[in-house]
């Protein structure tokens, strides 16, 4: 049935499509119609044809999926079938039975770019940050797919500025240490990962994956806006491809379910992590106190970090040089005054702080912002907005301390 | 010298009488309203802050001291910055001569610099600015008045002697390196014990950013970690207490960016916090405005 366009047919053989069903194309709207012409329109591409009249009616009779006996009662008249099979090579017909794979772009583009660094343009040769954003959130009951459009919203509030004599970037100035961060540290915005919402997880994992691969130079780290924390088992797979790899996440709740089937759940992401290759450990740091007896090998709440040091508790966890850092901004208490059953932003930062002194942050992802609104509300969702964007910078500086030689 | 012309507001902040100021002034309390945001290059809507401050104030107890509401400085779309400028120095000189304490409504940040500059006959004169920045920023590509850099500005003033931010936190794009011998910088309370203890007359500058976004989330660039509300309030009741505050005023409420109200009434209960703390200091000048 493919043909390359421009085909020319010989209507004298029988047609590859005879006796088999047609149908129009979904997302056909007919634009303008006068005695001569039709203009339609494919809703789903904006493409716009110009089509005769005539084939104009023989379209419209594959409303619903019919052989061309069942739809035209001159189906014998070599005209018709020389018609349906231009409708055929224009793409505005196809076989009902036998619906082309729907070619999905890698990536799509956003309106923001996060901090408004540059947009990605090839895998750079050195160091340097690379920004991806995954609006999936079918890995969990959150609505986190808003996420990567609200951080980079908000990101713009701190905007990557190049110095004008060097060309190099100026970095960020942190109230905390008085200093300067992520001077010189390149940033890209490699947009979004196409997610179709109803596809298999597994098709949307791929292309994740193949999104990561393409833009990632070798010595390039993400920093992937999720999405649900269920994403965090992609970049786990991507990057112990390069070099045995510690997952650190920070969530409020269990990573570490008993999962069923073959999608990847919040709750069970921590331990199909530990099962991939080239993963040395996987810790979840922060979980609320409420999670009591739940709290599984290799989960520490947040009032256990606390008693231990939180320090202490990261550089005690048995951890491969490499860590990739995933952080569910559950995790945080940004209630005012503090409920006190999460980390702090500024707990977080001592935290990503003494991660980044012993380790190499590979990867580093945001995930589990509810950006809807459908919990805590609008003001809590654009404060989280915020606090992501904090959480990503003090990351980065994190894990180019191991660029430049500590923090 | 010919009193410059302000706009009446519909009704005066916390339900003062809003009007000329009367013939006996001394030692009272008049509010000024500057409704622009021409400092703020990057988000507007500070501009709308002293009607949403005084809005909100409506639903407050009274503070214990009275004051008069003398209406808005004229701001047009088209006007100089600078003479924005001048024309709230005018206009809080107007108040300071006449013995009377002006507590101003913006606005961006970048018209204290005015209040400030108006208050040159009450010097040495300490400031004490709530604030998330340091707004020291040495910007070059930028009008001299800008709301990040209004620090630097004021610190250049003859009359300005030591300068304290508390609430600085958070990252920027901006460079708030501590640049100034006179100027420290705490992330947040308690109010360092030298700063209570000092016969200089002071002025209090609030921006509302200082607090966290929980509770005042509608102004341009919110930082997480502020200060919380009683945190606020408790400082500013004792500065006003402790200290001769010779004037005051709350910064970068912006409505367009409000959830409910929740900013505006924040910065209306800090002025009342320091109205409270005012008039605990000096009872009998405060609690009535005579001849309002």
């Amino acid at each position: 049935m493919e043909r390359a366009p421009g085909h020319v047919v010989n209507v004298r053989d029988a047609p590859p499509w005879r006796g088999r069903r047609l149908v129009a194309l979904p997302d056909l709207l007919l634009e303008a119609h006068d005695g001569g012409y039709a203009i339609v329109v494919n809703a789903a591409s904006g493409a716009r044809l110009k089509v005769s009249s005539g084939l104009y009616r023989i379209l419209s009779s594959f409303r619903l999926p019919r052989t061309l006996e069942e739809a035209v009662e001159e189906a014998g008249d070599p005209r018709i079938a020389a018609g349906v099979d231009a409708l055929l090579g224009r793409g505005l017909l196809m076989d009902a039975d036998r619906p082309m794979p729907m070619a999905q772009p890698l990536r799509r583009a956003v309106p923001y770019r996060f901090c408004n660094a540059p947009r990605w343009a090839a895998p750079a040769a050195g160091d340097g940050f690379v920004v991806l954003g995954v609006p999936y959130d079918l890995g969990g009951p959150g609505h986190c797919r808003d996420a990567p459009m609200l951080i980079r919203q908000r990101s713009l509030d701190y905007a990557y500025l190049l110095d004008l004599d060097t060309h190099r970037p100026r970095g960020w100035f942190d109230a905390a240490s008085g200093e300067r961060i992520l001077k010189g540290v390149p940033i890209a915005d490699a947009e979004d990962v196409h997610v179709v919402y109803g596809e298999k997880q597994a098709d949307t994992f791929a292309r994740m994956e193949t999104a990561m691969r393409h833009a990632l130079g070798e010595r390039s780290v993400p920093l992937v806006l999720g999405g649900d924390r269920s994403l965090c088992f992609v970049m786990a797979r991507r990057l112990a491809m390069r070099q045995p790899l510690t997952v650190l996440q920070f969530a409020p709740d269990t990573t570490m379910a008993h999962g069923e089937g073959e999608v990847v759940t919040v709750r069970d992401v921590g331990r199909r992590m530990a099962a991939l290759e080239g993963i040395v450990s996987c810790l979840t740091l922060g979980l609320r106190a409420d999670a009591g007896a739940a709290v599984e090998a290799g989960e520490i709440t947040v009032a256990a970090a606390r008693a231990r040091g939180l320090a202490e508790t990261v550089h005690g966890a048995m951890m491969a040089k490499d860590v990739l850092l995933a952080v569910d901004v559950g995790v945080l208490d940004t209630s005012m005054p503090p409920e006190g059953n999460g980390f702090s932003l500024s707990e977080m930062r001592d935290l990503i702080d003494a991660v980044g002194r012993r380790h190499r942050i590979a990867g580093i992802g945001i995930f589990g912002l509810d950006a809807g609104g459908m919990t805590g509300g609008a003001v809590a969702g654009e404060l989280l907005g915020i606090v992501a964007c904090h959480l990503a910078l003090y990351a980065m500086h994190g894990a180019s301390c191991a660029w430049q030689g500590g923090p | 010298m010919t009193r410059p012309r302000l706009q009446l507001p519909p009704h005066g902040l916390f339900d003062w009488a809003a009007g000329e100021a009367p013939a006996r002034r001394k030692g009272n309390i008049e509010v000024i309203g500057v409704p622009s945001d021409f400092g703020n290059a990057y988000v507007s809507g500070a501009r709308l802050g002293p009607a949403a401050i005084r809005a909100s104030s409506l639903g407050l107890p009274q503070p214990a001291a009275g004051g008069i509401d003398r209406g808005d400085v004229e701001v047009f779309d088209d006007a100089d910055w600078a003479q924005i400028i001048e024309r709230v120095r005018a206009a809080v000189v107007d108040t300071a001569e006449a013995g009377a304490l002006p507590l101003v409504l913006g606005g961006d940040h970048a018209v204290s610099y005015a209040a400030v500059a108006a208050l040159d006959q009450a010097g040495p004169l300490d400031i004490v600015w709530f604030d998330a920045h340091t707004d020291f920023c040495p910007l070059t590509d930028t009008g001299w008045h800008n709301h990040k850099q209004v620090l630097r500005r004021i610190a250049g003033l003859g009359h300005v002697g030591r300068m304290l931010v508390i609430g600085h936190r958070g990252l920027t794009y901006f460079d708030e390196t501590q640049q100034w011998a006179n100027l420290d910088v705490i992330g947040g309370g308690p109010l360092p014990e030298s700063w209570l203890r000092s016969e200089r007359p002071l002025y209090v500058s609030v921006d509302i950013d200082s607090l966290d976004p929980c509770i005042a989330p509608g102004t341009g660039h919110p930082v997480p970690g502020g200060l919380g509300l009683p945190a606020l309030c408790d400082m500013l009741r004792t500065l006003a207490r402790e200290r001769r505050v010779m004037g005051a005023d709350v910064m970068e409420v912006n409505p367009l960016l409000d959830h409910g109200e929740m900013t505006s009434l924040a910065a209306a209960t800090a002025l009342a916090a320091l109205l409270d703390g005012m008039a605990a200091r000096s009872p009998a000048a405060h609690r009535t405005f005579e001849g309002a």
